[in-house]
């Protein structure tokens, strides 16, 4: 994903927070996918407004980590969901 | 004493009414009758309870959902208690207004089958002539709405050749998933079971066209694939593992914990209407 690329859930992909389970899950077409802190955090920033840059800037901030490294962790999460159609991303 | 973990789904089949006659039907053979279906206040309340007990994903099904005049209702109440809402469906009773109050009660997805690729073909498996022009033009409502679609193509030995079509089908329609399901054998099924079977040819034709094309349609569309019965070198778990994530509620109540489990004799299930689900 480039820089200025624009993620967003599309409809019928969303958050919810599982209150029996007490997890964040991703809801999606006859899936539901577990989600970890960091893929929460990850989650949570992707709104369709912000690039994939200005994201991953505010998460490197946002946990004080080199911002190369916070770069490689949300291509690979967001490659993945992207290739399960979980994810749109537009120029 | 250990305990399962709660389920993550649960099907109700609203009812086992359906316009369409198709020989691998998954309801049972003995079907529930119209009289005994569950009234709409009490779907409600174990959607609620469902709700309580962990289920994230609601799929409503049949027979024809969309048979059930109190379909609407049902979507409005299951997103009250905040289910993931799946409509699976021939597309059979719905029109382009029955579908844009379904968007405005905020039913989440749709499941449309696909019984051929062409009407000869899909009204023949279905046994209900025109049902393939009207799907077609269900599909077309639901991409003018917007409803994220996955398409259900089972497939069997009469219909295994029209796979790529299905396929090219699916991308026309704007689907995000194609389930690519050779006819499992159960109830109807099995009853029919001659008539149906593919080739070991066909089979193995299959898995090498869903592998080329998951490779080639990456990103596009997400190909789920249940290989045929029969043709593996082992057995499949029961159900490929349905019971322990899901189940299954019928028209008339019964919790079961697939949509298969009638079909093992002797068994008998509670039922809704005399014990809330968490107890069952």
């Amino acid at each position: 994903m480039e820089s200025q690329e624009f993620p967003a859930l599309p409809r019928g992909v969303r958050l919810h927070y599982d209150r029996i389970r007490e997890i964040w899950v991703l809801l999606a077409p006859e899936r539901a996918v577990t989600l970890d802190a960091v893929g929460h955090a990850i989650l949570s920033e992707v709104d369709g407004k912000r690039s994939f840059g200005e994201i991953t800037q505010k998460l490197a901030a946002k946990i004080n980590a080199p911002v190369d490294q916070i770069i490689q962790d949300c291509t690979g999460f967001l490659g993945a969901l992207r290739a399960r159609r979980f994810l749109d991303v537009s120029p | 004493m250990t305990t399962a973990p709660p389920p993550i789904a649960m099907l109700a089949e609203l009812t086992h009414r359906c316009p369409l006659s198709c020989p691998y039907c998954s309801n049972p053979v003995e079907m529930a009758l119209q009289e005994t279906e569950l009234p709409t206040e009490t779907w409600v309340r174990v959607f609620q309870e469902a709700a309580d007990l962990g289920i994230l994903q609601l799929h409503l099904s049949g027979g024809e959902p969309a048979s059930s005049r109190d379909l609407t209702d049902l979507v409005a109440a299951a997103q009250k208690a905040g289910l993931y809402t799946n409509l699976i469906t021939s597309g059979i009773g719905l029109s382009a207004k029955r579908l844009r109050v379904l968007d405005a009660v905020g039913l989440d997805h749709i499941q449309l089958s696909l019984q051929g690729t062409d009407a000869a073909m899909a009204d023949k498996i279905g046994g209900h002539r025109g049902g393939y022009d009207r799907k077609m033009m269900v599909a077309d409502w639901i991409a003018k709405i917007g409803f994220p679609l996955t398409l259900n193509a089972v497939l069997h030995r009469s219909n295994l050749h029209q796979l790529p079509d299905m396929l090219k089908m699916a991308q026309n329609m704007g689907a995000r998933r194609i389930e690519v399901a050779t006819v499992q054998f159960h109830g109807w099924a099995l009853k029919n079971r001659d008539a149906l079977m593919p080739t070991q040819e066909q089979a193995k034709e299959t898995t090498r066209i869903v592998t080329e094309a998951r490779t080639r349609l990456k990103g596009q569309l997400v190909i789920d694939y249940v290989p045929a019965d029969y043709h593996s070198n082992f057995p499949k778990r029961c159900m490929g593992g349905w019971g322990s994530t899901g189940l299954n509620v019928t028209p008339d109540g019964q919790v079961l914990p697939c949509h298969a489990a009638q079909t093992i004799p002797h068994l008998t299930f509670d039922r809704v209407q005399d014990r809330p689900l968490a107890d069952i």
